[in-house]
């Protein structure tokens, strides 16, 4: 999948889960920039992710994700693996 | 009592190293189970022994027979409650695989033993301390004084403010049938003083001596009373317990195969938002009773460490849409400084509803309290004196006001970014002793100790 791509599935899963279809993700978007982002709705984020996706995302690292760039490099890796 | 320490550590070392090594992902997971079941059932026993005993009188009672167990008393190493939680997190990290199991087991017992922090925490991760803690340090003289001078903070806190307000909050809490009305809504006012004054005073002093040896421990505290939600005092009042939480209960249970699949069964009868707000709040409860059973092995921990501020959060969760569309609807300023001191006055208060239960000898003495306050009214012992035949005379009211405005100010400061000690630092070196001699000299005047007292324990050691 290109990173593109990712964006694309990954701004839809965004809209779906903040239910709020003005949003579009990039590699610097962070909770900071999305009013309802908080410690519940990024577990619900990463659960929509891991179906959309089809992949497993780690604790150890659903906790350590700064942003969103990084959750697209696990994407493309994962995905990649699959 | 050394014994369960030890048998913690090298549980948690030898799970780990078991963990580390074992590439089978059921045996992997049978492994963490066992580990976390040994290193807590280890807390549980010692701790909630009692608990466990009560309930079991109880529900034999409603049956007809009455105390078919005795209890008896185990002594509990100091500090089990926090290095348990250090440990827990240490071998689930390693399950995770945030990083290597560790080799050495006396590397264990530091992480969970580190003096100061032993008795009433900070709860460190493993990843945070474990270069700090094996790396070399270095003598800095800047480093001794500023550490040095948050030692006096926290003893200024915890001899001048706590300890003065420590009998007379004692007093109406342990007669609150003689003392009503506003005696208990003044010590219940003074108790939110001295809990916090007494908690954040041993954060201070542990903080600074760990900074004294170079060792940066995690703050737990950050100027709670400026909390407009509860949600946000609940990320500045014993922060590393709230994160501990969120980690390693909160995220695993939200994340698991059986919430996933309950959500999306929610989901088809109430809709996404409702089947969300379902959900969440089973997860918050639970979270909740556990941070309450951590608390200590009594039903008043349950209700006021754990159900009331957790059934807070929920509300807070559920009618936030509803409280942000009657703002709109009121065209209310969220911004302006009056509606924010609001929001920190009404948190603040909220805060009361369950510490009344904290300090209260039970459950049925906090209801008798509560009751008390709204039923009693006689405000003028505030004005004829008889609030100053307590144990605390009118001078030592005058030095809490003081001391809390002191306290107030300096965490103004902080709040807006503006740190005191940083401010010192960039003094004169001259400048730098006097405010800390002087500083010394205030705790050493007005706190309270010397010979015939007796000093009061930290409040969360007993935890």
């Amino acid at each position: 999948m290109t990173r593109e791509e990712v964006y694309k599935k990954l701004d839809e899963v965004f809209q779906d889960v903040f239910d709020d279809e003005t949003i579009h993700v990039d590699d610097s978007t962070t909770a900071e920039d999305i009013e309802d982002w908080d410690s519940f709705e990024h577990i619900n984020l990463i659960n929509a992710v891991e179906e959309a996706f089809g992949i497993k995302i780690k604790m150890n690292e659903v906790k350590k994700l700064e942003n969103v760039g990084q959750m697209v490099n696990i994407i493309i890796e994962r995905a990649v693996e699959c | 009592m050394l014994p369960y320490l030890v048998a913690g550590v090298i549980v948690s070392w030898g799970g780990g190293i078991l963990i580390a090594n074992q590439e089978d992902d059921k045996k992997r997971k049978l492994l963490i189970v066992i580990v976390v079941i040994l290193v807590f059932g280890e807390l549980a026993f010692l701790k909630y022994g009692r608990m466990a005993v009560e309930t079991i009188n109880i529900i034999s009672s409603i049956f007809g027979r009455n105390d078919i167990i005795e209890y008896v008393v185990l002594l509990a190493p100091i500090g089990i409650s926090y290095y348990t939680l250090s440990l827990i997190g240490y071998v689930l990290e390693v399950y995770w695989g945030s990083y290597e199991a560790e080799k050495n087991p006396l590397k264990i017992l530091l992480f969970a033993t580190f003096f100061p922090q032993l008795t009433s925490g900070p709860v460190t991760r493993y990843e945070e301390v474990c270069v700090q803690l094996y790396g070399q340090r270095s003598f800095d003289y800047r480093r001794i004084l500023s550490g040095v001078q948050r030692i006096l903070w926290g003893l200024f806190k915890k001899l001048v403010i706590a300890d003065r307000v420590a009998p007379w909050v004692a007093t109406v809490y342990n007669d609150p049938v003689t003392y009503t009305g506003f005696y208990v809504a003044v010590a219940v006012v003074l108790f939110s003083v001295q809990l916090y004054t007494d908690f954040s005073g041993c954060m201070d002093i542990i903080l600074g001596v760990s900074e004294m040896f170079d060792i940066k421990l995690p703050e737990n505290f950050d100027t709670p009373f400026f909390s407009q939600t509860m949600a946000e005092f609940w990320r500045r009042w014993h922060i590393t317990m709230g994160l501990w939480f969120k980690d390693y209960l909160l995220y695993p249970i939200q994340k698991s195969f059986f919430m996933r699949k309950m959500t999306k069964k929610l989901k088809k009868v109430f809709g996404k938002n409702a089947s969300k707000l379902i959900s969440q709040s089973l997860t918050m409860l639970v979270v909740w009773i556990a941070i309450g059973i951590w608390h200590g092995g009594e039903y008043k921990f349950i209700l006021c460490s754990g159900l009331i501020p957790g059934f807070y959060l929920i509300m807070g969760h559920i009618f936030e849409p509803l409280f942000s569309k009657l703002n709109e609807l009121f065209h209310i300023n969220t911004e302006a400084i009056s509606w924010r001191v609001f929001r920190m006055i009404r948190t603040y208060f909220l805060c009361l509803t369950f510490w009344v239960f904290l300090k209260a000898n039970n459950i049925k003495h906090g209801i008798i309290m509560i009751k008390s306050m709204l039923s009693d009214f006689n405000p003028w012992i505030l004005f004829d004196g008889e609030i100053y035949e307590l144990g605390m005379t009118w001078k030592d009211f005058n030095i809490i006001y003081i001391g809390v405005l002191l306290i107030f100010l300096v965490g103004l400061f902080h709040y807006n970014g503006i740190k005191i000690r940083d401010k010192i630092s960039k003094q004169n070196i001259c400048a730098q002793w006097i405010i800390t001699i002087l500083a010394l000299f205030s705790v050493v005047i007005f706190g309270i100790y010397g010979p015939g007292y007796d000093a009061v324990d930290f409040i969360y050691q007993a935890f």
